[in-house]
């Protein structure tokens, strides 16, 4: 299984430069709440790029302005300045129509509230991104899916019946269905217990090695950063560091070090 | 500290209640417009009417015979002759009399049409009289008629006509009409109403001539007492010297009995008005329920951690009880002012269309505004009851919990008992239908109907969730996602969906009842017609009064009519019950009544009596039974049964020979003429015929059988239609009942509304959803409710088709449009909750912090 719209994989270094091998791309982005003595800078002239086929954590502690970054890069808000690109389309050039577009067709969502809807079942829930887009599903790819997330005798039941593992495995499988440029995972282990966030972020991890999908998620737990194969850290709205192929005490470590740290930009 | 809480929790939810709001305001608006708009003309009535009659202190009239009389324009039949008035005047006591004249006389309009009111108020003559002490009619402009070419006429027709001094004014009597000049225009007391009659007053002599049958007769004596003569004292003394069958009354009783006929000819419209808030206040119910029902939902938690930190069940119980409290009284005080203002329109809205509702400043009585305090808290809290109920059920451990999903109940027990009443209720009702002439049908009948309304309501969470997702199939397969998560979650809380459905139910399901029953009605009818109208033209009057026969001999020349009859209607008492018969030589009328005899001969001597099969089998009568009798002249004796008719479909039920009408009934009046044409004339020339012979009678209508149905439709569709609009209300109400549930189920799934618009559904999407399970939930309440109209119109139907609806008919067509409606009403209903859907913000709705 190779993913159509790109060539294989490459690790990029420390990867400031617009390339075409980007899944996204945020360009000195900004992000400023409030005005005079209530101004906060979430966002500081970031940039940043997201490599295709690769699973990339950002990590930062609360009020790090990772989730906004997220929500910038996946078109749910829109930054006081700067670009995000998806793939080679700049979001602020799109209106309100073609953005909602865009997140049907390019990018997945996976939120740590699994945001399932409750009165469809399992199936019907994975497919939904599909039939709100009025397309027929790729039946290959969308039985790939499901076995890759493991809930083919769970394809009946609704939410309620799912343990909350199994209901963050069909949010997955939701995000991943339409095939899409990027899937942002918003803590997607953050309401589950550690076995069943492992199995999370394994098949996290299947989609973008054997899938070649790209995912991006947020987190705040080394051990769930420790299955990326980069991290960004963020720290006052700015990326202060980089971590290639991290493990968790790698990544323990490394957060202790900032937390030393705290308040000095590198 | 509960009413503290309860003040804080009014504020913080006012968005979720406005719509509530709403729907206490405007039941509580129909209860006081109708008791407004009641006080109001009961206030400006009184006026006219203490004003009235003043000088007047007693007055003789002539003893209804047989009471149930329905001549509206006085006695006619029996007046007051000049002896009973010589002997008033020389009662001890008396200071004065004057001899009244009262009879039909009816102003054309400047198009020639008899001038009507909208309540059915009678058009009279009088003599005039500008005497204080006898009359209030005193004179706005020009003066009072002199010679019999004159007349003065009141102040409202003269603004509804546009008539001034010096005017050539028709004026329909009993025979054609006749042309007079108006020498003045006169006001009642300081009214400028009559309450929607109109007045032509007649110069005295004239007045006499004109109107009354015979000379030297009057149709009552106005007495004005001596002074110091009290007028219950001036009465006892009359009545002391009073002959046999007359009567004396004070003055003061005669203006109430007056003014009590008028105003309940007004008070048919606040009367109608109160049925129908009674509806909507109960459809208003159902909101409120269902309002108070998803905020105890939505508030779980909130009210858990209450419950948590020590609250009794009871204070949580009066916590939401209090919020209701609050919410009935501002929705009351709402209503009231918007009762006063549709009072007002009301008002406006009779008199633009005919009416003569008096003027006068609205009177807000204090019952008013306790009956609408009252109506608004105490439904608001009945209805909050339950609701209330349930949250004080909520455990406190509720508050350590995720969403709680809402417990379901056992769906197998309502549909057990809900099918069992529904059931029984059928019963009941298929009794009644089958065997309407039996003593309780009545009750069995409305005691079946309540039955069956309160079963369905029990089964319609059950019926809810099958029935929106038959309904919402197509939605499912041909329109996409929207169209799949619209039904779903039309399902998805069968309690919400059948609440909001059962509110629009129940203004169609009267709707539909109401239209089944006039399709009948009119089926029948045009049946009856059919079968039994054996006439080719009917002549009557517009105004229903009896004519002069001068218009039978107008016809009977037009060539090309074989044969017209005259009716005359004769009211009497037969073995102690008081009976309409028609009188004449059932010869001639056998013909346009078809009668067809079962025993007996069709022929009638003097001081005998043809009855129909109905009549004979109720009263236990046969040939030869002789029957005491007592006539509108007061005499005494007896008739005997001569032959019994075949229940005529049309016709009377009794026929009196015409011997006997003559000596016992002064009036030469006509009542309605048959007119059967001669089958080789030209028809169309007939016709023109016999209208160029009644041109002269623009008070009088020329009917074929076609015209009759016509006529008879369109007054059952005015009503029908009035009812409609006055149900319109409650309608509305339920349409609210469908914002409100949709709008807080959207505000309770706005994080999945957010996710929906992660994953890609656009604005338009998320408003078809939303439009979707308005559609369904209106589509369902209006399936109920036809459902059960047709049910009960059809009971209705069987149980009076003894009484002349023989004939069902289910109009599938009208019936089909109210289906529509309902569709109409839930796109209409899903505009606001649409709209707020759409604007919901991803960020907010899916952030977890």
């Amino acid at each position: 299984m190779t993913n159509p719209t790109g060539p294989a994989p490459a690790p990029t270094g420390t990867g400031t430069t617009g390339t075409a091998e980007a899944a996204a791309r945020t360009e000195s982005v900004s992000k400023i709440y409030g005005s005079g003595d209530t101004r906060v800078v979430a966002l500081n002239e970031i940039t940043v790029e997201i490599p295709r086929g690769r699973f990339t954590a950002i990590m930062g502690p609360s009020g790090s302005g990772k989730s906004t970054l997220m929500h910038c890069m996946a078109g749910l808000d829109a930054p006081s300045s700067g670009q995000v690109y998806v793939g080679e389309v700049e979001l602020s050039s799109l209106n309100e129509k073609r953005l909602t577009r865009l997140r049907r067709d390019k990018v997945g969502f996976v939120f740590q509230a699994f945001n399932l809807v409750p009165t469809l079942t399992a199936l019907e829930n994975i497919s939904l991104p599909a039939r709100i887009a009025g397309r027929k599903t790729d039946q290959a790819w969308l039985n790939l899916i499901i076995d890759t997330v493991g809930v083919r005798d769970r394809l009946g039941h609704r939410p309620a019946q799912l343990s909350g593992g199994q209901q963050q495995r069909v949010a997955c499988a939701r995000a991943l269905a339409t095939r899409p440029e990027i899937v942002f995972a918003d803590e997607p282990t953050g309401n589950l217990d550690s076995r069943a966030g492992a199995d999370v972020l394994s098949l996290l991890q299947d989609a973008v090695r054997r899938a070649s999908q790209t995912v991006v998620m947020v987190t705040h737990d080394p051990v769930a950063a420790g299955y990326a194969d980069e991290i960004l850290f963020l720290a006052d709205g700015r990326i202060v560091d980089r971590m290639l192929d991290p493990t968790a005490p790698n990544v323990l470590e490394r957060m202790k070090a900032f937390e030393r740290l705290e308040g000095v930009a590198p | 500290m509960i009413a503290t809480l309860a003040i804080r929790g009014l504020v913080a939810h006012k968005p979720r209640l406005a719509v509530t709001l709403v729907a206490i305001a405007l039941g509580v608006a129909f209860v006081s417009c109708a008791m407004i708009f009641s006080a109001t003309t009961n206030a400006a009535l009184d006026r006219l009417f203490t004003t009235a009659g003043k000088g007047t202190d007693a007055v003789v009239r002539p003893q209804p015979l047989l009471v149930g009389g329905d001549d509206a324009t006085g006695n006619a039949d029996a007046p007051v002759p000049d002896s009973v008035l010589r002997t008033v005047q020389g009662v001890d006591g008396v200071a004065e009399v004057h001899g009244a004249v009262s009879g039909f006389a009816a102003i054309l309009d400047k198009t020639g049409k008899v001038v009507t009111s909208a309540q059915g108020a009678p058009q009279i003559g009088v003599d005039w009289t500008d005497d204080p002490d006898f009359s209030t009619m005193h004179l706005r402009s020009g003066r009072g008629p002199h010679g019999a070419d004159e007349i003065a006429i009141d102040v409202a027709t003269a603004a509804k006509t546009g008539y001034r001094v010096g005017d050539r004014v028709p004026v329909v009597l009993r025979g054609p009409s006749q042309t007079f000049t108006v020498a003045g225009i006169f006001a009642l007391g300081g009214a400028n109403s009559t309450g929607g009659m109109s007045i032509v007053a007649f110069e005295p002599a004239a007045a006499q001539r004109l109107l009354m049958e015979r000379q030297g007769t009057y149709s009552h004596i106005d007495v004005h007492a001596r002074r110091g003569v009290s007028q219950e004292q001036v009465r006892s003394a009359i009545g002391r010297v009073l002959p046999a069958g007359f009567e004396v009354l004070t003055g003061r009783d005669a203006s109430d009995e007056a003014s009590a006929d008028l105003r309940s000819s007004l008070d048919i419209f606040p009367r109608l008005l109160l049925w129908f808030s009674v509806v909507a206040v109960f459809v208003g119910s159902f909101v409120i329920v269902n309002t108070f029902s998803i905020l105890v939902a939505q508030r779980t938690r909130e009210l858990a951690l209450l419950r948590a930190v020590g609250a009794s069940r009871r204070q949580i119980r009066r916590l939401v009880l209090g919020e209701a409290a609050g919410l009935g009284l501002i929705g009351s005080l709402f209503g009231l002012g918007a009762g006063a203002a549709l009072a007002a329109g009301l008002r406006a809205l009779i008199n633009s269309f005919g009416g003569d509702v008096p003027r006068g400043g609205l009177v807000l009585s204090t019952s008013t505004v306790i009956w609408a305090f009252a109506v608004g808290t105490l439904v608001t809290l009945a209805a909050a009851y339950v609701p209330a109920r349930r949250a004080g059920t909520v455990p406190p451990v509720a508050a350590m919990l995720d969403e709680a999903p809402p417990p379901i109940r056992s769906v197998r027990s309502r549909a057990r008992a809900g099918s069992a009443v529904t059931a029984a209720g059928a019963a009941s009702m298929a009794v009644a239908a089958a065997n309407p002439s039996g003593g309780s049908a009545g009750i069995l009948l409305g005691a079946g109907a309540l039955l069956v309304f309160a079963g369905v309501l029990v089964l319609s969470p059950v019926l809810g969730s099958s029935a929106a997702r038959i309904l919402g199939w197509p939605f499912a397969r041909f329109l996409g996602a929207a169209g799949m998560l619209g039904r779903e979650n039309a399902q998805r809380n069968p309690r919400r969906t059948a609440a909001a459905a059962s509110a629009l139910m129940i203004g169609l399901a009267l709707s539909g009842a109401i239209t089944v029953m006039a399709s009948s009605v009119k089926a029948s009818l045009d049946q009856q017609l059919d079968e039994g109208l054996g006439s080719d033209y009917v002549v009557s009057s517009k105004t229903e009064t009896s004519f002069s026969p001068r218009a039978l001999e107008a016809v009977s020349g037009v060539r090309g009519v074989q044969s017209a009859v005259p009716i005359r209607t004769a009211r009497m008492e037969l073995d102690g019950r008081v009976r309409s018969a028609a009188a004449g030589d059932p010869r001639a009328l056998a013909a346009p009544y078809r009668l067809k005899m079962t025993d007996g001969r069709l022929a009638l001597a003097a001081g005998e009596l043809l009855i129909s099969k109905h009549v004979a089998e109720s009263s236990d009568w046969a040939v030869g039974t002789i029957v005491p009798a007592r006539f509108a002249d007061g005499a005494r004796g007896t008739l005997r049964v001569a032959g019994i008719y075949a229940d005529p479909p049309i016709g009377p039920a009794i026929i009196l020979d015409p011997a006997s009408y003559r000596a016992h009934y002064p009036s030469t009046l006509i009542n309605q003429i048959e007119i059967i044409t001669d089958p080789v004339a030209d028809s169309v020339a007939t016709k023109q015929g016999l209208r160029t012979a009644l041109r002269a009678w623009p008070g009088l209508d020329l009917q074929d059988q076609a015209d009759i149905k016509a006529a008879a439709h369109s007054s059952i569709d005015e009503f029908v239609s009035a009812i409609l609009v006055l149900l319109a209300l409650s309608v509305v109400i339920a349409a609210l009942g469908i914002v409100n549930t949709l709008g807080l189920s959207v505000i309770e799934r706005t994080r999945e509304i957010g996710m929906l618009r992660a994953v890609g559904m656009d604005r338009r999407q998320l408003r078809h959803m939303i439009r979707y399970e308005a559609v369904i939930v209106g589509a369902f309440g209006a399936a109920l409710g036809v459902g059960l109209g047709v049910l009960y119109g059809s009971a209705l139907q069987r149980a009076s088709a003894e009484d002349g609806m023989a004939v069902l008919s289910i109009p599938l067509r009208q019936l089909a449009l109210y289906l529509l409606a309902g569709i109409a009403i839930g796109v209409a209903a899903a505009i606001w909750p649409a709209r707020r859907a759409a604007r919901v913000r991803i960020l907010r709705a899916i952030a977890h912090e």
